[in-house]
Protein backbone atom coordinates (compact mmCIF):
# COMPACT_ATOMS: atom_id res chain seq x y z
CA UNK A 1 0.00 0.00 0.00
CA UNK A 2 2.71 2.47 1.11
CA UNK A 3 4.90 1.58 -2.14
CA UNK A 4 1.50 2.06 -4.52
CA UNK A 5 0.99 5.50 -2.88
CA UNK A 6 4.33 6.48 -3.12
CA UNK A 7 4.95 5.34 -6.86
CA UNK A 8 1.65 7.63 -7.50
CA UNK A 9 3.03 10.71 -5.71
CA UNK A 10 2.85 13.15 -8.70
CA UNK A 11 6.02 15.44 -8.48
CA UNK A 12 3.38 18.18 -10.61
CA UNK A 13 1.46 18.29 -7.76
CA UNK A 14 2.72 16.77 -4.95
CA UNK A 15 0.59 18.20 -2.43
CA UNK A 16 -2.44 17.30 -3.69
CA UNK A 17 -1.43 13.65 -4.24
CA UNK A 18 0.14 13.40 -0.95
CA UNK A 19 -2.82 14.47 0.66
CA UNK A 20 -4.93 11.93 -1.20
CA UNK A 21 -4.24 9.51 1.99
CA UNK A 22 -5.56 12.25 4.29
CA UNK A 23 -9.08 12.40 2.57
CA UNK A 24 -11.21 9.21 3.75
CA UNK A 25 -8.60 7.42 4.72
CA UNK A 26 -9.07 3.73 5.15
CA UNK A 27 -7.21 1.36 7.27
CA UNK A 28 -3.99 1.11 5.06
CA UNK A 29 -4.31 4.44 4.78
CA UNK A 30 -3.96 5.21 8.82
CA UNK A 31 -1.29 3.34 8.74
CA UNK A 32 0.46 5.27 6.77
CA UNK A 33 -0.60 8.35 8.37
CA UNK A 34 1.53 6.98 11.32
CA UNK A 35 4.04 6.19 9.96
CA UNK A 36 4.20 9.65 8.30
CA UNK A 37 3.47 11.18 11.94
CA UNK A 38 6.30 9.39 13.30
CA UNK A 39 8.59 11.24 10.19
CA UNK A 40 7.76 14.23 11.59
CA UNK A 41 10.53 14.12 14.11
CA UNK A 42 12.95 13.51 11.71
CA UNK A 43 11.93 16.90 9.34
CA UNK A 44 13.58 20.33 9.86
CA UNK A 45 11.28 21.60 12.76
CA UNK A 46 9.11 24.41 10.41
CA UNK A 47 8.75 21.61 7.65
CA UNK A 48 7.08 19.09 10.11
CA UNK A 49 4.53 22.09 11.40
CA UNK A 50 3.53 22.72 8.26
CA UNK A 51 2.81 19.94 7.80
CA UNK A 52 1.09 18.65 10.69
CA UNK A 53 -0.84 22.13 10.22
CA UNK A 54 -1.94 21.40 6.29
CA UNK A 55 -2.28 17.77 5.84
CA UNK A 56 -3.44 16.95 9.89
CA UNK A 57 -5.31 20.02 11.23
CA UNK A 58 -6.70 20.90 8.01
CA UNK A 59 -4.89 24.55 8.21
CA UNK A 60 -5.19 26.58 4.76
CA UNK A 61 -1.26 27.48 3.62
CA UNK A 62 -2.79 31.33 3.81
CA UNK A 63 -3.15 31.30 7.37
CA UNK A 64 -0.50 28.54 7.93
CA UNK A 65 1.38 31.94 5.97
CA UNK A 66 -0.01 34.65 8.51
CA UNK A 67 0.92 32.51 11.76
CA UNK A 68 4.16 31.91 10.77
CA UNK A 69 5.26 35.59 9.36
CA UNK A 70 6.03 34.26 5.41
CA UNK A 71 3.93 34.10 2.75
CA UNK A 72 1.98 31.78 1.07
CA UNK A 73 4.81 30.59 -1.84
CA UNK A 74 6.93 29.95 0.74
CA UNK A 75 4.68 27.50 2.86
CA UNK A 76 3.87 25.90 -0.76
CA UNK A 77 7.80 25.15 -1.40
CA UNK A 78 8.23 23.68 2.44
CA UNK A 79 5.58 21.61 1.96
CA UNK A 80 6.99 20.15 -1.09
CA UNK A 81 9.70 20.05 -0.10
CA UNK A 82 9.32 18.35 3.27
CA UNK A 83 7.16 15.51 0.87
CA UNK A 84 9.80 14.93 -0.71
CA UNK A 85 11.78 14.28 2.42
CA UNK A 86 8.74 12.17 3.44
CA UNK A 87 8.31 10.00 1.00
CA UNK A 88 13.05 9.87 0.99
CA UNK A 89 12.29 8.69 4.48
CA UNK A 90 9.47 6.11 4.08
CA UNK A 91 11.33 4.48 0.80
CA UNK A 92 14.66 4.18 2.91
CA UNK A 93 14.74 1.79 5.79
CA UNK A 94 14.61 2.55 9.62
CA UNK A 95 18.38 0.87 10.10
CA UNK A 96 19.89 1.67 13.57
CA UNK A 97 23.85 3.23 12.95
CA UNK A 98 25.17 0.54 15.13
CA UNK A 99 23.79 -2.33 13.36
CA UNK A 100 24.65 -0.91 10.04
CA UNK A 101 28.24 -0.07 10.90
CA UNK A 102 28.20 -3.72 12.04
CA UNK A 103 26.75 -5.22 9.18
CA UNK A 104 29.24 -2.72 6.74
CA UNK A 105 31.80 -4.19 9.00
CA UNK A 106 31.49 -7.66 7.47
CA UNK A 107 32.20 -6.78 4.43
CA UNK A 108 34.79 -3.26 3.99
CA UNK A 109 37.85 -3.83 5.53
CA UNK A 110 38.90 0.19 5.19
CA UNK A 111 37.50 2.00 8.22
CA UNK A 112 36.76 5.03 6.33
CA UNK A 113 34.41 3.39 3.57
CA UNK A 114 31.98 2.41 6.38
CA UNK A 115 32.11 6.29 8.21
CA UNK A 116 31.31 7.59 4.58
CA UNK A 117 28.35 5.11 3.75
CA UNK A 118 27.20 5.65 7.64
CA UNK A 119 27.56 9.68 7.37
CA UNK A 120 25.81 9.63 3.88
CA UNK A 121 23.15 7.22 5.23
CA UNK A 122 22.72 9.86 8.04
CA UNK A 123 23.03 12.78 5.98
CA UNK A 124 22.59 12.22 2.61
CA UNK A 125 25.10 15.21 2.06
CA UNK A 126 28.48 15.07 -0.02
CA UNK A 127 30.16 18.23 2.03
CA UNK A 128 28.87 17.29 4.89
CA UNK A 129 30.21 13.85 5.40
CA UNK A 130 33.49 15.17 3.69
CA UNK A 131 33.45 18.43 6.55
CA UNK A 132 32.79 15.57 9.24
CA UNK A 133 35.68 13.23 8.50
CA UNK A 134 37.65 15.82 7.26
CA UNK A 135 38.63 14.98 3.68
CA UNK A 136 37.26 16.41 -0.09
CA UNK A 137 33.98 15.88 -1.19
CA UNK A 138 35.46 14.69 -4.30
CA UNK A 139 37.25 11.86 -2.26
CA UNK A 140 33.56 11.12 -0.27
CA UNK A 141 31.77 11.10 -4.03
CA UNK A 142 34.80 8.11 -5.27
CA UNK A 143 34.81 5.90 -2.12
CA UNK A 144 31.10 6.58 -1.96
CA UNK A 145 30.17 5.22 -5.43
CA UNK A 146 32.91 2.93 -5.63
CA UNK A 147 31.44 1.35 -2.66
CA UNK A 148 27.44 1.16 -3.50
CA UNK A 149 28.45 -0.69 -6.53
CA UNK A 150 30.04 -3.12 -4.80
CA UNK A 151 27.35 -3.90 -2.63
CA UNK A 152 24.99 -4.09 -5.68
CA UNK A 153 26.57 -6.33 -7.38
CA UNK A 154 27.32 -8.63 -4.37
CA UNK A 155 24.31 -11.17 -3.44
CA UNK A 156 25.13 -10.63 0.29
CA UNK A 157 25.04 -6.95 0.61
CA UNK A 158 22.16 -6.55 -1.86
CA UNK A 159 19.95 -5.13 0.66
CA UNK A 160 22.36 -2.09 1.80
CA UNK A 161 23.17 -2.34 -2.51
CA UNK A 162 19.13 -0.78 -2.56
CA UNK A 163 19.35 0.90 0.33
CA UNK A 164 22.50 3.21 -0.95
CA UNK A 165 21.34 3.58 -4.42
CA UNK A 166 18.41 5.06 -3.37
CA UNK A 167 20.50 7.05 -1.04
CA UNK A 168 22.75 8.24 -3.95
CA UNK A 169 19.38 8.81 -5.95
CA UNK A 170 18.43 11.54 -3.27
CA UNK A 171 21.42 13.49 -2.54
CA UNK A 172 21.13 16.48 -0.20
CA UNK A 173 17.66 15.70 0.31
CA UNK A 174 18.50 16.36 3.91
CA UNK A 175 20.02 18.73 3.96
CA UNK A 176 18.67 21.80 5.68
CA UNK A 177 19.40 24.91 4.04
CA UNK A 178 19.64 27.55 7.06
CA UNK A 179 17.08 30.40 6.91
CA UNK A 180 16.48 32.67 9.61
CA UNK A 181 12.42 31.80 10.47
CA UNK A 182 11.63 33.44 13.83
CA UNK A 183 11.60 31.03 16.61
CA UNK A 184 8.95 33.28 18.83
CA UNK A 185 6.52 36.07 16.97
CA UNK A 186 6.77 38.39 19.97
CA UNK A 187 4.80 40.90 20.82
CA UNK A 188 0.98 39.89 20.16
CA UNK A 189 -0.15 39.24 16.98
CA UNK A 190 -3.91 40.65 16.29
CA UNK A 191 -6.02 37.95 14.82
CA UNK A 192 -9.26 38.43 13.67
CA UNK B 1 -27.12 35.51 0.33
CA UNK B 2 -27.81 31.61 1.19
CA UNK B 3 -31.26 30.62 0.21
CA UNK B 4 -33.15 29.38 2.77
CA UNK B 5 -34.02 26.31 1.62
CA UNK B 6 -30.56 25.73 1.02
CA UNK B 7 -29.16 25.90 4.38
CA UNK B 8 -28.26 22.86 6.45
CA UNK B 9 -30.88 20.71 8.36
CA UNK B 10 -29.97 18.32 11.05
CA UNK B 11 -31.78 15.61 12.38
CA UNK B 12 -31.92 14.74 15.96
CA UNK B 13 -30.75 11.92 17.83
CA UNK B 14 -32.01 10.44 21.26
CA UNK B 15 -28.98 9.01 22.91
CA UNK B 16 -28.93 5.32 25.01
CA UNK B 17 -27.15 5.82 28.64
CA UNK B 18 -23.85 4.51 26.42
CA UNK B 19 -24.92 7.19 24.07
CA UNK B 20 -24.79 9.53 26.55
CA UNK B 21 -21.30 8.64 28.18
CA UNK B 22 -19.71 8.98 24.97
CA UNK B 23 -20.68 12.72 24.57
CA UNK B 24 -19.07 13.27 28.24
CA UNK B 25 -16.21 11.28 27.00
CA UNK B 26 -16.07 13.56 24.09
CA UNK B 27 -15.87 10.80 21.69
CA UNK B 28 -19.52 10.55 20.24
CA UNK B 29 -19.06 12.64 16.98
CA UNK B 30 -16.67 10.14 16.19
CA UNK B 31 -18.20 6.89 16.62
CA UNK B 32 -21.15 8.48 15.08
CA UNK B 33 -19.20 9.58 11.59
CA UNK B 34 -17.55 5.82 12.05
CA UNK B 35 -21.45 4.67 11.93
CA UNK B 36 -22.80 6.98 9.26
CA UNK B 37 -19.25 6.17 7.20
CA UNK B 38 -18.72 9.68 6.78
CA UNK B 39 -15.28 11.84 7.26
CA UNK B 40 -14.50 14.10 10.14
CA UNK B 41 -15.30 17.29 8.42
CA UNK B 42 -19.27 15.88 8.25
CA UNK B 43 -21.35 18.59 10.86
CA UNK B 44 -22.50 16.66 13.90
CA UNK B 45 -23.33 18.83 17.10
CA UNK B 46 -23.15 17.29 20.57
CA UNK B 47 -24.06 19.81 22.91
CA UNK B 48 -21.64 18.72 25.36
CA UNK B 49 -18.45 19.90 26.72
CA UNK B 50 -16.33 19.18 29.50
CA UNK B 51 -13.09 21.04 30.21
CA UNK B 52 -10.49 20.73 33.05
CA UNK B 53 -10.14 24.22 35.77
CA UNK B 54 -7.92 24.07 38.67
CA UNK B 55 -7.57 20.83 38.40
CA UNK B 56 -11.50 20.13 38.31
CA UNK B 57 -13.33 18.75 35.66
CA UNK B 58 -16.00 20.78 34.87
CA UNK B 59 -19.03 19.28 32.67
CA UNK B 60 -21.41 21.58 30.50
CA UNK B 61 -24.17 19.77 29.08
CA UNK B 62 -27.00 22.68 27.31
CA UNK B 63 -29.01 19.77 26.59
CA UNK B 64 -28.88 16.19 27.82
CA UNK B 65 -29.33 12.95 26.09
CA UNK B 66 -29.62 14.43 22.54
CA UNK B 67 -27.10 14.49 19.58
CA UNK B 68 -27.81 16.33 16.36
CA UNK B 69 -26.19 15.19 12.49
CA UNK B 70 -26.50 17.34 9.30
CA UNK B 71 -28.85 15.98 6.60
CA UNK B 72 -28.52 14.99 3.63
CA UNK B 73 -27.54 11.37 3.55
CA UNK B 74 -30.29 9.15 2.33
CA UNK B 75 -32.61 8.82 5.53
CA UNK B 76 -32.30 5.16 5.82
CA UNK B 77 -28.10 5.79 6.92
CA UNK B 78 -29.50 7.77 9.94
CA UNK B 79 -32.74 5.89 10.56
CA UNK B 80 -29.97 2.86 10.57
CA UNK B 81 -28.02 4.52 13.99
CA UNK B 82 -31.00 3.12 15.56
CA UNK B 83 -29.43 -0.51 15.56
CA UNK B 84 -25.92 0.86 17.32
CA UNK B 85 -25.96 0.82 20.95
CA UNK B 86 -25.45 4.83 21.04
CA UNK B 87 -28.99 5.85 19.71
CA UNK B 88 -32.46 5.44 21.03
CA UNK B 89 -34.20 6.72 18.53
CA UNK B 90 -34.03 8.92 15.73
CA UNK B 91 -36.70 11.86 15.71
CA UNK B 92 -39.02 11.32 12.62
CA UNK B 93 -43.22 11.26 11.85
CA UNK B 94 -44.98 9.27 9.08
CA UNK B 95 -45.86 11.10 5.79
CA UNK B 96 -49.37 10.84 4.62
CA UNK B 97 -47.71 7.31 2.68
CA UNK B 98 -47.45 5.92 5.70
CA UNK B 99 -43.33 6.25 5.24
CA UNK B 100 -40.82 7.15 7.64
CA UNK B 101 -39.29 10.86 7.33
CA UNK B 102 -36.79 12.34 9.64
CA UNK B 103 -38.08 15.31 11.94
CA UNK B 104 -35.31 18.15 11.05
CA UNK B 105 -34.23 21.03 12.93
CA UNK B 106 -33.21 24.31 10.61
CA UNK B 107 -29.64 25.46 11.17
CA UNK B 108 -30.50 28.37 13.41
CA UNK B 109 -31.51 26.43 16.30
CA UNK B 110 -28.36 24.69 15.90
CA UNK B 111 -26.50 27.87 15.55
CA UNK B 112 -28.54 29.13 18.61
CA UNK B 113 -27.56 26.23 20.44
CA UNK B 114 -23.87 26.13 19.67
CA UNK B 115 -23.91 30.20 20.84
CA UNK B 116 -25.10 29.42 24.23
CA UNK B 117 -22.81 26.76 24.85
CA UNK B 118 -19.69 28.80 23.75
CA UNK B 119 -20.86 31.45 26.16
CA UNK B 120 -21.18 29.00 28.99
CA UNK B 121 -17.39 27.99 28.14
CA UNK B 122 -15.81 31.47 27.51
CA UNK B 123 -17.55 32.92 30.51
CA UNK B 124 -14.95 30.83 32.76
CA UNK B 125 -11.76 31.21 31.13
CA UNK B 126 -8.79 32.75 32.65
CA UNK B 127 -5.17 32.61 32.58
CA UNK B 128 -3.67 29.42 31.77
CA UNK B 129 -6.70 28.09 30.60
CA UNK B 130 -6.14 24.92 27.62
CA UNK B 131 -8.69 26.64 25.29
CA UNK B 132 -8.72 26.24 21.47
CA UNK B 133 -9.42 29.13 18.99
CA UNK B 134 -12.70 28.18 16.99
CA UNK B 135 -11.97 31.48 14.43
CA UNK B 136 -9.26 33.42 12.37
CA UNK B 137 -5.82 32.48 11.45
CA UNK B 138 -5.47 30.01 14.29
CA UNK B 139 -8.96 28.28 13.83
CA UNK B 140 -8.88 24.45 15.09
CA UNK B 141 -5.73 25.08 16.94
CA UNK B 142 -4.95 25.14 21.21
CA UNK B 143 -3.21 27.31 23.45
CA UNK B 144 -2.71 28.98 27.03
CA UNK B 145 -4.34 31.81 27.90
CA UNK B 146 -2.05 33.93 28.94
CA UNK B 147 -3.27 37.54 29.36
CA UNK B 148 -6.80 38.84 29.65
CA UNK B 149 -8.28 41.97 28.27
CA UNK B 150 -11.48 41.93 29.50
CA UNK B 151 -12.04 45.57 28.22
CA UNK B 152 -11.74 44.78 24.79
CA UNK B 153 -13.11 41.29 25.43
CA UNK B 154 -10.02 39.91 23.87
CA UNK B 155 -7.59 37.05 25.18
CA UNK B 156 -4.07 36.79 24.59
CA UNK B 157 -3.17 32.99 23.70
CA UNK B 158 0.12 31.38 23.44
CA UNK B 159 0.27 28.68 20.41
CA UNK B 160 3.39 26.12 20.82
CA UNK B 161 4.56 25.23 17.40
CA UNK B 162 8.20 22.95 17.38
CA UNK B 163 10.18 25.61 15.63
CA UNK B 164 8.00 28.42 16.74
CA UNK B 165 6.07 30.06 20.27
CA UNK B 166 3.07 32.30 18.79
CA UNK B 167 1.33 34.99 21.02
CA UNK B 168 -1.91 36.27 19.80
CA UNK B 169 -4.64 38.21 20.64
CA UNK B 170 -7.96 37.03 19.75
CA UNK B 171 -11.39 38.15 20.68
CA UNK B 172 -12.88 36.12 23.66
CA UNK B 173 -15.55 34.75 21.56
CA UNK B 174 -13.29 33.00 18.96
CA UNK B 175 -11.65 30.74 21.73
CA UNK B 176 -13.60 27.79 23.84
CA UNK B 177 -12.20 25.98 26.44
CA UNK B 178 -10.79 22.68 25.03
CA UNK B 179 -12.71 19.70 25.60
CA UNK B 180 -12.22 16.23 26.58
CA UNK B 181 -11.89 14.93 22.93
CA UNK B 182 -8.40 17.20 23.06
CA UNK B 183 -7.47 16.42 26.29
CA UNK B 184 -8.57 13.22 26.56
CA UNK B 185 -5.48 11.86 28.99
CA UNK B 186 -7.52 11.24 32.56
CA UNK B 187 -10.02 13.09 32.74
CA UNK B 188 -13.23 12.21 35.09
CA UNK B 189 -16.17 14.00 34.35
CA UNK B 190 -17.94 15.26 37.17
CA UNK B 191 -21.55 17.05 36.12
CA UNK B 192 -22.33 18.20 39.50
CA UNK B 193 -20.31 21.46 38.55
CA UNK B 194 -20.83 23.85 36.11
CA UNK B 195 -23.69 22.32 34.40
CA UNK B 196 -26.37 24.71 32.32
CA UNK B 197 -28.83 22.34 31.31
CA UNK B 198 -31.93 23.58 29.06
CA UNK B 199 -34.44 21.04 27.86
CA UNK B 200 -34.92 20.02 24.41
CA UNK B 201 -38.44 21.87 24.12
CA UNK B 202 -36.94 24.80 25.28
CA UNK B 203 -34.55 25.09 22.51
CA UNK B 204 -36.85 24.27 19.82
CA UNK B 205 -39.61 26.75 20.86
CA UNK B 206 -41.94 24.29 23.00
CA UNK B 207 -41.59 21.31 20.59
CA UNK B 208 -42.03 22.73 17.35
CA UNK B 209 -40.27 21.16 14.75
CA UNK B 210 -39.44 22.19 11.64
Amino acid sequence: MTTTWLQNLSEEDLITSFGTIFTDPDEEDLQVIDRVRKILERLPSIEADFIDLYFFKHIRQTDIAAIFGVSQPTVCYRLQRAIQRIKYLLEVPKIEVDTLRSDLKRFFTDPVDIEILVLMYETTCQSETAKRLGVTQGFVRHRFIRSTRRMATNQAMHFYGEVFTTVSKNLNLLREVQRTFPTIRSGYVLDS
Amino acid sequence: MVDKRDETTWATLELTRAGEQKAIEGKLAESLRGLLSVDDTFPIFVPYATYTKGGRTVSVRLIEGYAFVATGLPEIRYFSLEKSPLVARVFSSENKRGMRVLHTLTNDRIQGMRDQLTESLGSDIEVGSHVRVIGGNYRGLEGTVVDLFPDQKKVAVQVDFRSLTSLVVIPSNLVVFSTTEDTADGVNTSPSEGEEEMSLDELVEGGKWT
